[in-house]
């Protein structure tokens, strides 16, 4: 079983998109769970904003961790900050996820009406997220 | 090997019990000294004496060969017994030194001290080299000093005399041994340790030298102990062991080549140790290395770390010795700010570390105190004991260089990391290797490198420790303060955050809210939070999620805690910010939690302030409910305060201009969105309407809403409402001005949901609101009520300013009617005086006919001013029904009847012959009727030669006129307001008044019409002729002369002659003809009516009837004077003349001017014509009649009273009826002789008009034809001879 919280945090720390995969079942699926991520995720930013200026790299890679879980992150030219908090080691997955997310991050951006740091709202970036979540990271 | 170890090691328990999270790398180099308060607790008295002892935490030595040596003293106050164990394998963990503190007041406590003293002594006796304790006794009692009078000097004797002695209790045979307190009190027989006495109040002078010297004993001691391990045979050393390693060797050879390796690398570990805590940082440096080689080649891994440990300790003693001043004292901003500098100057502190000693502080110790840079300078610096000691060990025989075998800063991140690599394979080094991660820490922290702090922060969450909660809870909080100081406030957070679960987590025995509260506040800047709810709006930044979780956690543990005031606070605080972060039914969720905890305590808006000194702000709920507008209201329009007189816009050449002459002030204006434009008076009842909107799927109750305001005081009056989910609701807020001046407002405050906020404009995001809105406050005005006489009005009027008025009065009126209105003004205000009043009508008629209607008297009411407060005035209004009371003429008729040009001469000579056919007598109505009617026709249609075939066809024609005419005559309604502006005290002076209005609506009922009027000559008199109808369904009596009444039945009409006086021409000339015949008849003729059966009575006017020229002729009086002769008798009207063919008759004319001025130009003309009665005339007579000398005869100018006379002779040559026509007529003048004639002046006469008027009418007057005719025509009976 693993878990997968992908969020994509703004320049204020404030989340503009946050997905949740798991192999899991749902009933198994706790609500605390999530909330722990969120909470590792952004105890992570500190590192991820650290790590950004010593790497010309967008992929940072695993930067942090806590228990059982991972972080890695990602960090876009416009600096958003991607981030995934997980619980098994998956380095290549997790890459190619980033990457297409940033793919459709950059899309999503490009629309006039999406304005930069806030939510993304956005049902093709849903479908999209859910396409690259279950192809890189689930598999 | 350690394979075998771990499975043995549980049954041994040697692990330190307790980790010491506050050691850092350089406490390596220092001897411990337990400093232990005793007895009964005094902390306040004794505080001042730990910090004395502490303060003395080095000493210089100077050591046989002559060098200094500084050694450092770390002084603890807990130490837990199996901690000295590891002694051996760190020997800066033994306890070498106690000191105790205590305080008494008798003997028994002294004893108990002692006892306490003894009993640490006992427990820490395997390793403590020496002790000394501090007794604080009494006070020197007044009874013990009889002798002495003066106290303080006894005091500061006692103080003295404990100076000079050197060995304390002991030497009791002191020459002032009277006032000490070992003399007083002994200690107990058992007590073997050295102690210093001192009174309460002692200054303590030697206390610090005292420190010193039992320091200086304790360095001794262990110097020795160094030389001795120093001195010891290689061969002959034992093995040294870390506490759980005694088993690991039972039954091992020790006497192997491996084994003697070990021992031997471990004593020289252990030298080094107690070299670098001798302060020999050289010998400890090169000791370490050898160890760390020996120990290596072995394979001792435990040692190996230790070693490695050391030498991280020793290099760092060396590198960043204001470690040891200020440590980590360096805030987040500061070391953030040096990141840059940092990225710079690293390269260069690499290259020069060994070399140079400046290069050896990181930049960040360089932007420290000037203690730490002046270490930089060993050699000038020995100001500063810091600087000492870098300067110390190695300056004075190194030149400044550092030892060449030191540890490079980013090498001792690497060591350590070794070590604690080392460490790890340990299972009961696990509290050392922790112990080492935190040192690692902080030096990293010291060297900048915020990464590798992170790197061995989280292996501490790795390390397998058995641990308690509290000391994970411990754990946690340290890791939280070191994230902190390295500024990752996200990380400390989330520690934070752990800690402060752990602290109440499920299952704990003892749960401590109030540390969990503490550390859940301090959380709050990690996640971007503020404890001003303001703040927070304002930066909305940070994870909503994650926020309100911390929220709702702080409100757990407030509520716990028992402090509902904080509950409600945080819970306030929760919905005030994060509103727009939850879904609708967390928000409901969220507001009956707030109404729960409001329920035990009531939430205000006042900062609270915890016991530690953290004040938590006022959260006020702007938002719930949510305002939509803010309306600041005028007062009523009747009670808006106005400026007495207006000021005059400033007017430029132009009445529109483009430019703004004070185009700034006006820009001003604009930008001053929030200043009202109307102004609020004092003492009045104002208004503001606000918008709310509830939000919350429930209904809300808000009660005690109140206006903020600034500036002027204020008194708001509460309002409650219940708001209805998502319905916009109006809601006015009262209040009243207490005071003049400006009004700030600034918001309102509710009560809702148990909470009181403070809801400011400035404070409501989202919506276009100014931050507050300014209000002027004139001073009061006094108030007034208004009533009348008449009874009031059904229907409002819709005149313009019909929002001012306060009551009405309505009345019906026949045209001509008088009537008259009482207004009573009450003064309602209880202080002003009522001292101005104004009074004007305005009404929907022209201001002339205004004025005839209404009447008030100005200068009574003025009178009656000023009106006392509560007091009364009265006035009357006097109304007359002025209308038009004639009939209505199309408008063309009036043109042609003002056109007196030349050019409709015949015109008027017509009117006049046709005047002139008329019987003098009037004997028919149906006469005068015709005659009326004729002259309709004739003013109607200029080419009415033949004017009596002309009326005889027009007849029907003008009856119909008349009869279609009457219906126009309707009632008419007339609005008018009767203005009333008034003003009094303060407010008066400043210029200010009210402006309330009485409807005044009058209904005009048509009484009286006069359809059509002409003008009769008679003898003396005229009459002026009046087809007058009666209009109303009443019989009518109207009075026409002064005895002359007739009866008039509802609507009929009849004819009235009303004989008037012939006035002078002068009177007429003086103005236009038919104004003229106006004004005069209307002065001379009254028309006075009465309903018969009712009291209602009243006057027609005349106003509006036209007079012909010809009639006005008529009017007058003619200037001239006719005196006709026939055969020199004097001819009489209507006399019968008789005359004979062919033979002569004399014809005498003499002309006399009556009038006022001379006459010019007439032309005399005598005609003689034959009448057929037919209405033919015949005036070709050449056959008939001759006359002598001309029949036209030219006057130039006749003056006044002057004669003229002209004598004809006449033959008639047949018999017959002849009529002779005499007639005077004045020849328009040339314009040129005009103008100079307006010169002239003219007696005004008994008109009004101005000068002016008089001057253009009389030249009017001059330029048009009068003719003057002897009437009767002279007849005369041509008869044979």
């Amino acid at each position: 079983m693993s878990t997968y919280y992908f969020v994509i945090v703004g320049h204020n720390d404030n989340p503009i998109y946050e997905r949740e995969f798991s192999t899991a079942n749902k009933e198994q699926r706790k609500e605390d769970q999530r909330h722990l991520s969120q909470f590792i995720a952004h105890a992570a930013l500190d590192l991820v904003d650290e790590h950004k200026w010593k790497t010309a790299n967008m992929q940072l890679k695993s930067i942090d961790r806590f228990n059982q879980w991972f972080v890695s992150a990602f960090i876009t030219a416009s600096q958003i900050r991607f981030i995934i908090v997980h619980d098994n080691k998956n380095d290549e997955g997790i890459k190619n996820f980033f990457n297409e997310m940033y793919d459709t991050y950059i899309k999503h951006s490009m629309n006039a009406f999406y304005k930069i740091n806030t939510p993304i709202k956005s049902v093709m970036f849903e479908k999209k997220s859910d396409i690259f979540g279950r192809k890189y990271l689930l598999s | 090997m350690r394979a075998t170890v771990q499975p043995h090691a549980p049954s041994v328990e040697p692990v330190m019990s307790r980790l010491d999270y506050e050691q850092n790398a350089l406490h390596h180099s220092c001897l411990l000294v337990l400093l232990r308060g005793v007895g009964p607790s005094r902390a306040r008295i004794l505080q001042r004496a730990f910090e004395k002892v502490r303060r003395v935490n080095n000493i210089k030595v100077t050591d046989s060969s002559g060098i200094v040596r500084t050694i450092y003293f770390r002084f603890i106050h807990e130490h837990p017994v199996e901690h000295n164990d590891w002694g051996d394998f760190q020997t800066h963990r033994r306890l070498l030194g106690l000191i105790t503190i205590g305080k008494f007041e008798n003997q028994t406590e002294l004893n108990e001290l002692c006892r306490h003293h003894e009993s640490l002594k006992v427990r820490y006796g395997g390793t403590l080299y020496e002790s000394r304790a501090i007794f604080f006794g009494p006070d020197a009692q007044p009874s013990d000093s009889i002798g002495n009078h003066k106290d303080g000097i006894t005091t500061v004797d006692n103080a003295q005399a404990d100076a000079s002695i050197d060995l304390g209790h002991k030497e009791t045979q002191h020459p002032l041994a009277a006032g000490r307190l070992q003399d007083e009190f002994t200690t107990p027989s058992n007590f073997k340790s050295q102690a210093f006495f001192y009174r309460e109040q002692d200054n303590c002078i030697d206390l610090e030298s005292r420190v010193s010297d039992f320091l200086n004993a304790l360095f001794w001691v262990l110097e020795s102990r160094r030389l001795e391990r120093s001195r010891e045979k290689a061969e002959k050393v034992s093995l040294l062991l870390a506490p759980f390693e005694k088993r690991d060797f039972v039954g091992l050879d020790m006497e192997s080549r491996n084994n003697r390796k070990r021992c031997v690398g471990r004593v020289m570990k252990n030298l080094a140790d107690l070299s670098l805590q001798a302060g020999l940082l050289d010998d400890a440096l090169s000791l370490y290395h050898n160890a760390n080689e020996t120990l290596r080649s072995v394979g001792d891994s435990l040692w190996v770390g230790a070693s490695e440990e050391g030498l991280c300790a020793a290099s760092a003693v060396i590198l960043y010795p204001q470690m040891r001043t200020s440590p980590l004292r360096n805030t987040p901003e500061k070391w953030r700010a040096s990141d840059a500098t940092k990225k710079i100057n690293t390269p260069a502190n690499c290259a020069d570390a060994i070399t140079s000693n400046s290069s050896s502080c990181s930049s960040v110790s360089s932007l420290l105190t000037n203690n730490s840079s002046a270490s930089g300078t060993p050699t000038t610096s020995s100001s500063s004991s810091t600087s000492t000691i870098s300067a110390a060990p190695f300056g004075h025989q190194r030149n400044g260089e550092l030892p060449g075998n030191i540890l490079k800063p980013e090498e001792i991140t690497n060591y350590y990391r070794k070590a604690i690599i080392n460490y790890s394979k340990y299972r009961h080094a696990a509290t050392i290797e922790t112990e080492a991660a935190l040192k690692a820490t902080r030096i990293c922290i010291e060297q900048n490198r915020p990464l590798d702090v992170a790197m061995f922060l989280q292996n501490i969450l790795y390390i397998n420790l058995s641990l308690s909660e509290a000391e994970r809870v411990k754990r946690f909080e340290i890791i939280t303060e070191l994230y902190q100081q390295i500024g990752y406030q996200r990380k400390a957070a989330f520690f934070q955050r752990l800690a402060a679960l752990k602290h109440v987590q499920q299952g704990s025995q003892a749960p401590d809210w109030t540390q969990s509260y503490r550390l859940m506040l301090g959380s709050f800047t990690g996640y971007l939070l503020s404890l001003d709810p303001l703040e927070v709006l304002e930066n909305a930044a940070g994870w909503p999620a994650l926020q309100i979780d911390l929220a709702q956690n702080l409100i757990t543990a407030a509520r716990r805690l028992g402090q509902s005031a904080l509950a409600t606070r945080h819970m306030t605080f929760l919905l005030q910010t994060q509103w727009d972060n939850m879904t609708a039914t967390e928000q409901s969720e969220m507001a009956v939690q707030l109404q729960n905890l409001s329920a035990q305590c009531e939430g205000s808006p006042v900062p609270l302030v915890l016991e530690n000194g953290t004040v938590i702000p006022p959260a006020n709920l702007t938002d719930l409910p949510y305002c939509l507008e803010m309306v600041v209201k005028d007062l009523p329009t009747h009670l808006r305060p106005q400026r007495i007189k207006i000021a005059k816009a400033d007017s430029g050449p132009f009445l529109f201009t483009p430019i703004h002459f004070n185009s700034v002030d006006r820009r001003d204006k604009k930008k001053d969105k929030n200043k009202i434009a109307f102004l609020w008076v004092q003492n009045d009842l104002s208004e503001v309407c606000v918008r709310l909107r509830n939000p919350l799927p429930f209904e809300l109750a808000v009660t005690d809403m109140r206006l903020l305001s600034n500036g002027v005081v204020f008194e708001s009056l509460p309002q409650t409402v219940i708001l209805q989910p998502h319905v916009p609701t109006n809601v006015s807020l009262h209040g009243t001005p207490i005071e003049t001046g400006q009004l700030d407002l600034q918001g309102y405050s509710t009560h809702t949901l148990g909470v009181k906020s403070n809801c400011r404009l400035k404070h409501m995001r989202g919506r276009h609101l100014p931050p507050n809105y300014l209000v002027d406050v004139i001073p009061a005005l006094p108030r007034i009520s208004v009533k009348t006489s008449l009874p009031q009005t059904a229907t409002f009027s819709n005149m313009n300013k019909a929002d001012i008025v306060v009551t009405s009065a309505s009345l019906t009126l026949y045209n001509g009617e008088s009537s008259s209105c009482t207004i009573t003004i009450k003064n309602e205000s209880s202080t002003l005086p009522l001292e101005h009043l104004e009074v004007n009508i305005n009404s929907n008629v022209e201001q002339e006919l205004q004025k005839k209607m209404f009447r008030i008297d100005e200068q009574a009411l003025q009178a009656q001013l000023p009106v006392a407060p509560q007091g009364m005035l009265e006035f009357v209004v006097y109304i007359y029904a002025e209308a038009d009371f004639v009939c209505p003429m199309p408008a063309g008729s009036l043109n042609s009847s003002a056109d007196y040009g030349p050019s409709s001469m015949s015109h008027y000579a017509s009117v006049s012959s046709g005047h002139a056919s008329l019987p003098a007598g009037i004997s028919s109505p149906q006469h005068r009727r015709q005659d009326s009617m004729q002259h309709a026709a004739s003013r109607s249609t200029i080419s009415a030669a033949q004017h009596s075939l002309a009326a005889l066809s027009l007849q029907p024609g003008g009856a119909d006129t008349s009869s279609s005419l009457r219906p126009q005559q309707l009632t008419q309604h007339i609005e008018a307001q009767l203005r009333l502006k008034y003003s009094g005290g303060e407010a008066l002076v400043a210029g200010y008044c009210r402006q309330c209005a009485v409807s005044l609506n009058l209904e005009l009922i048509p009484s009286v019409q006069i359809t059509s009027w002409d003008v009769l000559p008679a003898e003396m008199q005229f009459y002026l002729v009046l087809d007058i109808s009666n209009l109303t369904a009443q019989e009518m009596s109207l009075n026409y002369t002064d005895n002359k009444n007739i009866l008039i039945e509802a609507k009929e009409s009849c004819r009235v002659p009303i004989p008037v006086d012939r006035c002078s021409l002068e009177q007429v000339c003086a103005a236009r003809a038919a104004e003229v015949a106006e004004n005069l008849e209307r002065e001379r003729v009254k028309i006075n009516w009465l309903l018969t059966g009712t009291d209602i009575q009243g006057v027609a006017s005349l106003r509006g009837i036209v007079l012909s020229h010809g009639m006005v002729d008529l009017t007058t009086v003619s200037p001239l004077e006719w005196s006709i002769s026939f055969q020199d008798a004097p001819v009489q009207p209507h006399s019968e003349i008789v005359a004979t063919v062919g033979q002569r008759a004399q014809l005498s004319i003499n002309l006399t001017n009556q009038s006022l001025q001379p006459l010019k130009n007439l032309v005399l003309t005598i005609k003689f014509y034959q009448d057929y009665l037919n209405g033919m005339e015949n005036y070709n007579l050449e056959t008939r009649v001759a006359i002598s000398g001309p029949n036209r005869i030219t006057i130039p100018v006749l003056e006044k009273h002057a004669q003229t006379q002209h004598n004809c002779s006449v033959i008639f040559f047949t018999p017959g009826r002849f009529k002779t026509s005499i007639e005077c007529v004045t020849k328009p003048q040339s314009h040129q002789r005009n103008s100079i004639s307006t010169g002239r002046s003219y007696p005004a006469g008994s008109t009004t008009t101005s000068q002016l008027e008089t001057t253009s009418t009389s030249s009017f007057d001059e330029q048009q034809a009068h003719t003057w005719k002897f009437i009767p025509p002279i007849e005369v009976t041509v008869v044979e001879q």
